[in-house]
């Protein structure tokens, strides 16, 4: 598979009057061509802030890029002018929100955002683009897009605020949309509808999704591949198939392990993880997640571990960022082994 | 922690009939609440679930006759038709009944110390000295797994979970026998959740609380309830244990709302017969009939015209659906 989006060892910070609170330190992936990727962890790992500097929409200052790269198309989407990286928002690029009334302009019908989209990058006459806009909203599953289109949003109901939403981020076939947690607002059963049609969309488009949750069902439900982000860095990717049955990380173990599942045996005490993220102020030196992790050791309280490949019978990479799977840790020990 | 009540033999501390509960808005009266009789036993929680706007949050509020008015039928509480007394005699009651919200930024002033906002109720109600309360604070602050050197801190010092922490010592200041928890833990992260959810179970053990708790996360609300209710646009659709629920679910609307559950597999496969078109109808103007049949694939004339009885399909499972008559 040929990546479209590779993000390489991106810092990211913010100054502010508290200090500096390094909000992504060293994130590193691939987004293949036609995949949806799901990225998932907890508030303040940094997920967004990821998301938001592909779309380089995070207000500079107080945020500062401090390393790294977004290459997108062979260009380094960091190293972009402004005026550039309007011409790629929207057009390559689209991107849905959590909260669709705060996202939508209150001001204008519904229609005419989609419009302006259409406009803004492709020179169409103002009856075409609404032909379109009307079109994407049939699309998206509205009823009568015909008077939907010149609707408020505070006329619609959420679910289908959203469906405008998706509107507006595939009204130009981009390459990657962008899903920031796009369904955590909803009901389920609307929850449902929606990832139908983001699924249905996307398979017609071939364009490649980055699905940013909390929700482990989600993303089971909807991706192939996994990226779990902790604190600012990535502590495990791989298949779908892996994190969920062959989770490597006590982070991703505990957060499958977090949620019960609708088997599960009501008399047991759920296992939660102890204790809550780091202070991204001044991150631990070692790995982020010693202070919750019940398998922590001596090392892991002093040094960082780096990500290390998962052997895997199925041929898809799987990695993950702990002591207990690092190969040298278990040279160090002499064969003594430490396997979870 | 973990408790096994045998509701049959357990004795209802709560009985609402025919529940009712109306708001006058531009263009009509919203019926929020339609008629809702249930019962909650001695120590069980008792789950309550639906979509957004389908009258959740309105019940738990209602129970504990946080309105003014506009609501009718009887609430009766050990013995006492709560809705006959006035609201200066409803203060005895509150003291035994307590309210843990969803949103815990929301919820605690920011202004006030973590120490005077769990005070507070005792404050009110004017339980113990000075001392005994401040002795009670640290007590609780203990109890919800926090330390009691944080009863000086302010609200914004804490994390989500944190702050849910503080709203339950709050709620549990004054020794409540019955805790209405409306979406207390659907604003925190997954792996908080299962902290919070384990922290109600182990205090429903060690205080014999009640609950009623509202939610629209179906896994967690099977997990934690023992008999878990459905409502639809402010109507009952099924009641039954919480097992036999997820077993077998009668109502078609149930069987909707589980189906979209997405489930952490990703060797599942979905069934898509189930799932659900469409969105709840506005209930100022709800349905006639059944008021899912405009969702219900399984909806015929019927369902139209005459809205169904409330009837006990199978022993201890209750459903409002033509389909079982």
């Amino acid at each position: 598979m040929e990546p479209l989006v590779q993000i390489k060892n991106l810092h990211i910070s913010f100054n502010t009057y508290a200090g500096e609170v390094k909000a992504v330190r060293g994130v590193s992936f691939d987004i293949y061509k036609g995949e949806m990727l799901g990225v998932v962890g907890e508030s303040g790992c940094g997920k967004s802030v990821t998301s938001n500097a592909i779309m380089r929409i995070l207000p500079t200052p107080p945020a500062e890029y401090k390393q790294g790269e977004i290459i997108m198309d062979g260009k380094n989407l960091l190293g972009l002018s402004e005026s550039h990286m309007q011409r790629i928002r929207g057009k390559d690029i689209g991107m849905i929100f959590q909260d669709s009334m705060a996202s939508l302009n209150p001001t204008m019908n519904v229609g005419s955002q989609i419009a302006e989209v259409i406009r803004r990058h492709q020179k169409v006459s103002s009856d075409k683009a609404k032909r379109q806009a009307i079109e994407m909203l049939h699309l998206v599953g509205l009823s009568n897009p015909e008077k939907r289109y010149h609707q408020y949003p505070h006329e619609f109901s959420g679910g289908m605020r959203q469906r405008a939403m998706i509107a507006i981020a595939l009204a130009l076939n981009p390459k990657l949309l962008i899903a920031d947690e796009p369904t955590t607002a909803l009901d389920v059963t609307i929850q449902d509808q929606i990832l139908k049609v983001m699924k249905t969309l996307i398979e017609k488009s071939d364009a490649s999704v980055m699905l940013i949750t909390h929700d482990l069902g989600v993303v089971a439900e909807t991706c192939r591949r996994v990226v779990v982000m902790y604190a600012g860095q990535i502590i495990e990717q791989g298949a779908a198939d892996h994190i969920f049955y062959n989770a490597k990380h006590p982070y991703t173990k505990g957060l499958l392990l977090s949620v019960p599942s609708m088997k599960m045996d009501k008399t047991k005490a759920l296992e939660p993880i102890v204790g809550s993220p780091p202070d991204l102020f001044s991150p631990p030196a070692g790995c982020p997640f010693y202070a919750r992790c019940k398998y922590a050791m001596k090392i892991c309280k002093d040094s960082c571990p780096v990500m290390e490949a998962i052997p895997e019978n199925d041929g898809q990479a799987h990695e993950a960022s702990c002591w207990l799977n690092s190969l040298n840790y278990r040279e160090a020990l002499g064969e003594r082994a430490v396997t979870l | 922690m973990i408790k096994t009540v045998n509701n049959t033999e357990s004795a209802p501390l709560l009985t609402v009939n025919n529940l009712t509960k109306r708001f006058a808005v531009k263009g009509g009266t919203l019926t929020a609440v339609n008629k809702m009789s249930f019962v909650i036993y001695k120590g069980e929680t008792l789950g309550l679930v639906g979509e957004s706007g389908c009258g959740k949050s309105t019940t738990g509020r209602a129970v504990l006759r946080m309105y003014d008015g506009g609501q009718s039928g009887q609430i009766i509480y050990n013995g006492t038709d709560l809705m006959k007394l006035s609201q200066k005699e409803m203060k005895k009651y509150r003291k035994e009944m307590q309210l843990i919200f969803q949103d815990p930024y929301a919820s605690l002033d920011g202004r006030m110390t973590v120490g005077s906002i769990i005070a507070e109720p005792l404050n009110i109600h004017k339980l113990g000295t000075q001392q005994e309360r401040m002795a009670r604070v640290e007590e609780l602050l203990n109890l919800v797994g926090l330390d009691s050197e944080h009863k000086n801190r302010f609200p914004h010092e804490f994390s989500g979970g944190q702050r849910q922490r503080i709203c339950i010592a709050r709620a549990l200041a004054i020794r409540p026998k019955f805790v209405v928890c409306d979406e207390p833990i659907s604003s925190l992260d997954v792996s908080i959740q299962a902290q919070v959810v384990n922290l109600l179970k182990e205090l429903q053990s060690k205080m014999e609380l009640t609950y009623l708790f509202i939610a629209h996360d179906l896994s967690m609300i099977k997990y934690i309830s023992d008999r878990i209710m459905v409502m639809y646009l402010g109507s009952m659709a099924e009641l039954a244990s919480s097992d036999e629920l997820n077993k077998d679910p009668l109502h078609p609307y149930t069987q909707a709302l589980l189906a979209a559950v997405p489930i952490p597999d990703p060797r599942h496969v979905k069934s898509r017969e189930q799932s659900l078109e469409g969105e709840i109808p506005s209930p100022i103007n709800p349905p006639s009939g059944c008021v899912f049949h405009t969702r219900c694939k399984k909806a015929y004339a019927e369902c139209k015209q005459t809205a169904p009885e409330w009837k006990e399909a199978k022993p201890g499972h209750f459903v409002a659906c033509h389909l079982y008559n």
